[in-house]
């Protein structure tokens, strides 16, 4: 579900992702890294994603549902995973957690959030590296000189 | 005025990227005395420089320390031409100039070839072409006007060609500066200004072995690092008020960045180190009081080693990241704050690493 041009790793329970193409890169945490390590291991659905969430963290299944799609949304406007198509709000709210039963010991659901790192990406923009194929130079925009 | 690319300069039909390197290849012989070749030894694997006189020389200033010794694995040759050639700027679309513009010295304008068994760059501001072929196991270099590139710049040219031909499971090129004591070698990462050449210099004098100040191939399984650069690029006022006793060991022009270059290897040979285990990986911060060494997460020390290292080297394997994933978390992680007297991180990482020897 990470977009190709998106690399990935997880250490000590935190996932860091890079935008190869825009430059931006991103920290997460808490739920927000169960969340980037179930799309990375296994291309989870956001139904599924939502399950592991309930069964990792205590919290109002809607809220967890709610919180996790908008956090799914936020991916993708940052170009860190392709479109997903969720079923409707109205039809599912509270549908996929409430598949899960609770486990004991979970620690609180906590909204989750990214920290997003732009240093790299204003580097590319003043000094952009462009791709050429085997046409050369004059396949990539340039400005004329004169 | 900066030099912008000229349409309409393609030799007749499309060329291949494989005949693009036949040609350069053919220049290059014409101008390299390839009969005087040097070999070096870097990790193992043996690469020969082979160039013009002013070429060959100009490169191999930041890698003296690593001639002589021979590998024992397939070499790569490099070959170096230079001067303003119309067959050459044919070649790569555009006339290679140096403008003295940008800032794209320690990287590529432009990526090129298919990836796999051939990539190559265009750095138009310095004047410079680089294309390798893994297959042929040969690297070729093109430089317009070698007395315009400030031989500060000339290791980080270099990278580039070395991270396209290691880089892959076994080794990563870091952004970044490292240094050895008798318990081994840490890394000294962060973006650029955040001080890694000044605590690296700093660190070779109190006493520790230098490995590098900006780039640093390491083995990923081996977590061992080698050095790809013999000499220090330092801001010229950070030399006057910080490094005054190797003043006599600087270059005379600063580089695009300002930077002027010392040559550690000559300052003091036996405090540069071709390779070394490492111990520690350490976060570098900028302070406002005193210097401070602490332990760190990793993936914090992560956040500031990996960006920068594949940006800085475009055209590297995504899988780098994994590989500097896999090496922090062999390594102990740590945060070091810099006060303004940069003898205080030399002093913290020698009680870290260890007086002496690696």
């Amino acid at each position: 579900m990470c977009r190709p041009h998106v690399v990935a790793e997880e250490i000590e329970g935190e996932v860091i992702a890079i935008n190869l193409e825009s430059g931006a890169y991103f920290s997460f945490r808490d739920s927000a890294s169960v969340i980037l390590q179930r799309l990375l291991a296994a291309d989870a659905t956001p139904e599924e994603i939502v399950q592991e969430l309930s069964a990792r963290f205590a919290g109002q299944p809607e809220e967890i549902e709610r919180t996790a799609f908008a956090f799914l949304r936020e991916l993708e406007s940052e170009g860190v995973i392709a479109t997903y198509e969720a079923r409707s709000q109205a039809d599912s709210t509270g549908a996929a957690a409430r598949q899960t039963r609770p486990v004991a010991d979970r620690s609180a659901y906590a909204v989750p959030v990214f920290e997003k790192y732009t240093d790299m990406e204003e580097f590319l923009l003043v000094d952009p590296i462009h791709e050429v194929d085997v046409s050369g130079w004059p396949a990539v925009e340039h400005r004329d000189s004169t | 005025m900066a030099s912008a690319p000229r349409a309409g300069t393609v030799p007749g039909p499309t060329l291949s990227w494989e005949r693009r390197f036949d040609r350069l290849e053919e220049r290059c012989r014409e101008v390299a005395f390839t009969n005087r070749c040097v070999k070096c030894s870097l990790a193992g694997r043996t690469f020969t420089v082979a160039g013009s006189a002013e070429a060959q020389g100009w490169l191999l200033r930041p890698l003296r320390h690593l001639a002589g010794a021979a590998g024992h694995q397939a070499p790569l040759e490099i070959l170096i031409g230079s001067g303003a050639d119309p067959q050459v700027d044919a070649l790569s679309d555009v006339a290679l100039d140096h403008t003295g513009q940008g800032t794209s010295v320690v990287r590529p304008r432009l990526l090129m070839g298919d990836g796999r068994a051939l990539i190559g760059g265009l750095w138009p501001d310095v004047g410079m072409l680089g294309l390798l072929h893994r297959q042929r196991r040969r690297a070729l270099l093109w430089i317009r006007d070698v007395d315009t590139i400030p031989a500060a710049d000339a290791a980080t040219l270099l990278r580039s060609v070395v991270a396209w031909w290691l880089t892959g499971t076994t080794f990563v090129v870091t952004h970044a500066a490292a240094v050895a004591g008798r318990r081994g070698a840490a890394l000294l990462a962060g973006a650029g200004g955040s001080g890694k050449s000044s605590t690296a210099t700093a660190c070779f004098e109190a006493g520790l072995s230098f490995l590098g100040d900006d780039s640093v191939l390491c083995g990923v399984s081996t977590a061992e690092a080698f050095s790809l650069s013999g000499c220090a690029s330092l801001f010229s006022g950070d030399l006057t008020r910080h490094h005054s006793s190797l003043s006599p060991f600087a270059g005379a022009s600063p580089g695009v960045e300002g930077k002027v270059f010392v040559d550690l290897a000559s300052a003091g040979p036996e405090r540069v180190t071709t390779s070394a285990p490492l111990r520690a990986v350490v976060r570098l911060t900028i302070g406002d009081g005193e210097a401070g060494l602490e332990p760190a997460s990793r993936s914090r020390v992560l956040t500031a080693l990996a960006p920068s290292s594949l940006f800085n080297v475009p055209g590297l394997d995504p899988g780098a990241l994994a590989g500097m994933a896999s090496l922090i978390r062999s390594l102990d992680a740590y945060e070091l704050r810099l006060s303004g007297d940069r003898s205080e991180a030399g002093r913290l990482l020698r009680d870290l690493l260890g007086a002496g020897s690696p």
